[in-house]
């Protein structure tokens, strides 16, 4: 059969997008790039895996629950959710990953004329949905690398919905504080929905970094997004939530997949929640990497971005994507900040000590070997 | 503007009709919309004599600086009739039409045809619109010590680029469509080019830089054009960033610089080569957008040592498999679309079918090119389609040279070859 109108077919905002390629396995990259192992430094994942409690269901999880369909809505999941937060179990609801979860909100709010406002370096799921989804992404730009509430404020409109927050902000770690998080709330008004995307939340320790949940009662137009991938090192079973008030939970709904969230993961989330053990040592081994690679960067005289965060932002005096495939000939695998609207970038996981010492050496490496660009281009070129 | 029509001599007086109201509507100058009408006579004549019958559809594309006449027809014709070296022949039928695109290719601007990907082919006539002569004389500019970039400069600080590209740039240095002022203008109101302006506080100009994003996967920059005075090395950074930011989240993949100057390390472009030419230099850097996860390329094992050498500086990761002529069958004809740039004596060759005859096709717009004075010949060969491969041994005999990779320009990467005229 001949798909001569498949075109004709696809809604032109589809069409305009490109499908994400993401990264093929660690066998294939090692093979292209000739290195003999490979340290993901890309994707912040935390390199304790998850906490003990989580590791040891995962050993001992009984195959025969395979074969059976999960909790459709995560009821004991949101139950243990709901008692931790301090919200009522319908106020959670829990999805493949929070991407999975940004799209639920997206479509529950949102349909074609209307816009979502955020800013222009940030997570890029949030724009992606929008415009995939033929909703309009309003990108405000960022001020000394934090959101810019005026900014964001200049963008909406009557046809903003959402205004996405991410706090603290991926990729640059910066983060409102709670006072400035309640200023901003009380000039945007009642009329639009805030998501506030806490996807590095238990990571913060600073005393004045807000939570969004606490804050609902306060405005009820908030919505909090969390995820198991960080800090709970669940990124591989894909599983992320939403908070809001029973009112918007009510709507996100009706657009929620139901049975998206499969029984290791809700199992394995319920095992891993609130271990305050694993949580302390994490911090610490962040804390210690974080120190790690600003004292080589100021060796270096490279500009680093540090937070609380599990994941620095240091400035190259070379092309991001370069250093990318240079490091990944020596089997470290970074996020090159080109595609956040930041060239000349690259974004950088903690990790343990031992690979953290092995990344600072291949960076010093690299920084120094790239004093002679390219002797390549004396002897093919004419010059 | 669309039409759907039968392919029939008798249909003819319509398609003209329509290609005639598009000239109109699209602004072209008189002489320019007959040129327009008489390509478009001779490619329908062309196509009724190689499908008869078949239902085509015409419609417009009003580019502002040119416009575009795409014919969607949904089988291939005999493509051997739009390489441009397809002679007169006065004799048969058949050869009258292909007289017709002989002339149809130079009445036009750009003659192109590529399959498309979701069925048919698809037949490109670009007549671009003439713009007169600019009056505007570069003045001499006091020195911008702070400045600001935009992306959406106001139409007379783009007319002022233009005229200082003009006046301060040798014309190997630029591309001569960035002038007059109006086309550059026009090019930029078209969406497929935009300038990227530094201008200081009174919106006094410090310098800027084009890029051109069309179809492909690969935007192309030209710059920075900089004002004497101002500090070279922090703007044209700061340019070349700004260009990286802009299409940093899109689904391009690279960037290509052609520099006036040696562009500094700063800059975050990787020295690609360069290129002496009477009256300058071209210097040409490349930038990868996106991350890498490697490939899998098919080399001319004649290019094996250029491949590797730049794979290895460019610390690209692929999968290389050396490409050898076994007799295999190949495509049963060779087909180039051919860009001609007549007042840079400039041609590019890209190779869309590659069969048996292709020395003997090559050969022929070689010497087509040389009768009409082009100085400097490039072909391109895309190590994602391995039957390119098989040019790659006849454009080494005449006289081509592989000077620039650029990697993810087509399915694969791009090398361009270059040639002298003259050389053989």
């Amino acid at each position: 059969m001949n798909l001569c109108n498949l075109e004709a077919l696809v809604p032109q905002y589809v069409r305009q997008f490109e499908a994400y390629i993401p990264s093929p396995p660690d066998d294939e990259l090692q093979r292209m790039f000739g290195c003999s192992r490979l340290v993901r430094m890309n994707n912040n994942e935390n390199p304790l895996g998850p906490p003990p409690a989580a590791a040891a269901l995962l050993k001992t999880f009984d195959p025969a629950l395979v074969s059976r369909y999960p909790s459709g809505d995560c009821r004991p999941l949101r139950a243990k959710l709901a008692d931790y937060l301090g919200v009522t179990p319908l106020q959670v609801i829990l999805g493949n990953g929070a991407n999975e979860v940004i799209a639920f909100v997206i479509k529950a709010f949102c349909e074609q004329g209307d816009n979502i406002v955020t800013a222009d370096r940030t997570f890029a799921v949030y724009e992606w949905i929008a415009r995939f989804s033929g909703v309009d992404a309003r990108l405000a730009p960022l001020d000394d690398f934090g959101f810019d509430e005026e900014g964001i404020l200049a963008r909406v409109d009557s046809r903003t919905k959402l205004v996405f927050i991410c706090n603290p902000n991926n990729p640059t770690g910066t983060w409102w504080s709670k006072d400035r998080l309640i200023r901003f709330m009380e000039r945007l008004g009642p009329n639009h929905i805030v998501v506030l995307d806490e996807a590095y939340a238990e990571f913060m320790e600073q005393p004045d970094y807000p939570d969004g949940i606490a804050l609902m009662s306060r405005f009820p137009n908030l919505i909090v997004f969390r995820t198991f991938s960080k800090m709970y090192g669940l990124a591989g079973l894909r599983i992320g939530y939403l908070v809001g008030t029973e009112q918007v939970t009510d709507i996100v709904r009706k657009t929620a997949i139901v049975y998206s969230v499969n029984t290791l993961a809700q199992s394995a989330a319920l095992a891993a929640l609130g271990d305050q053990t694993f949580i302390s040592a994490t911090r610490s081994l962040v804390q210690d990497a974080q120190q790690m690679l600003a004292a080589q960067c100021a060796e270096l005289k490279l500009p680093i971005l540090t937070s609380d965060c599990n994941f620095a932002m240091i400035k190259l005096p070379f092309s991001d994507t370069l250093a990318y495939r240079l490091l990944m000939q020596q089997g470290y695998m970074v996020r090159t900040m080109t595609g956040f609207r930041f060239p000349g970038w690259i974004r950088v996981s903690m990790t343990n000590r031992d690979a953290m010492q092995g990344f600072c050496t291949a960076l010093s490496r690299l920084v120094h070997s790239r004093t002679d660009q390219s002797p390549l281009a004396k002897v093919y070129g004419v010059a | 503007m669309k039409l759907s029509v039968e392919l029939i001599p008798e249909r003819m007086p319509v398609v003209v009709a329509f290609a005639e109201s598009a000239a109109k509507n699209a602004d072209l100058a008189a002489a320019e919309a007959t040129m327009l009408a008489l390509s478009t006579e001779e490619l329908f004549l062309a196509l009724c004599s190689s499908i008869p019958g078949a239902e085509i559809t015409v419609r417009l594309r009003d580019r502002r600086y040119a416009a575009d006449l795409l014919f969607q027809v949904p089988q291939p014709p005999d493509l051997r009739i739009f390489n441009i070296t397809s002679r007169p022949d006065h004799e048969t039928e058949e050869g009258l039409a292909d007289m017709g695109l002989f002339l149809a290719s130079r009445a036009c601007d750009q003659f192109s045809i590529r399959q498309m990907e979701l069925g048919g082919w698809e037949i490109m006539l670009r007549k671009e619109r003439s713009y007169p002569v600019s009056a505007q004389q570069s003045q001499p500019r006091p020195s911008v010590l702070t400045w600001q970039l935009t992306t959406a400069p106001t139409p007379d600080a783009v007319k002022e680029f233009s005229a200082l590209i003009a006046g301060c740039y040798a014309a190997c240095q630029f591309p001569d469509e960035f002038t007059p002022p109006g086309r550059l203008l026009d090019k930029q109101a078209s969406n497929e080019y935009g300038v990227i302006l530094a201008q200081g506080e009174q919106g006094e100009l410090a310098g800027g830089l084009i890029w051109h994003a069309d179809e492909g996967r690969i935007v192309e920059c030209f710059g920075p054009y900089l004002t004497a005075g101002t500090e070279p090395e922090q703007l044209a950074t700061a340019l070349c960033e700004k260009v990286a930011e802009l299409f940093g989240r899109s689904n391009l993949l690279g960037l290509v610089l052609y520099a006036p100057q040696q562009p500094p390390a700063a800059a975050g472009f990787e020295t690609a080569g360069s290129l002496a030419i009477p009256g300058g230099t071209i210097w040409t850097g490349y930038r990868m957008l996106a991350e890498e996860f490697g490939a899998d390329a098919a080399v001319a094992v004649e290019l094996m040592p250029f491949y590797t050498d730049w794979c290895n500086s460019m610390a690209l990761a692929r999968n290389i498999r050396s490409y050898h002529d076994d007799g295999e069958t190949a495509n049963g004809l060779t087909l180039f679309a051919t860009r001609l740039n007549r007042a840079t004596g400039m041609a590019r060759l890209t190779p869309l079918l590659v069969g048996r005859d292709a020395e003997a096709v090559l050969e022929e717009h070689l010497h087509l090119l040389d009768q009409e004075q082009f100085s400097a010949i490039y072909c391109t060969i895309d190590t994602g389609r391995p039957f390119d491969s098989l040019l790659v041994p006849h454009l080494l005999k005449h006289g081509f040279t592989p000077r620039m990779l650029v990697p993810w320009g087509g399915t694969g990467d791009l090398i361009h070859l270059y040639r002298a005229g003259g050389s053989r």
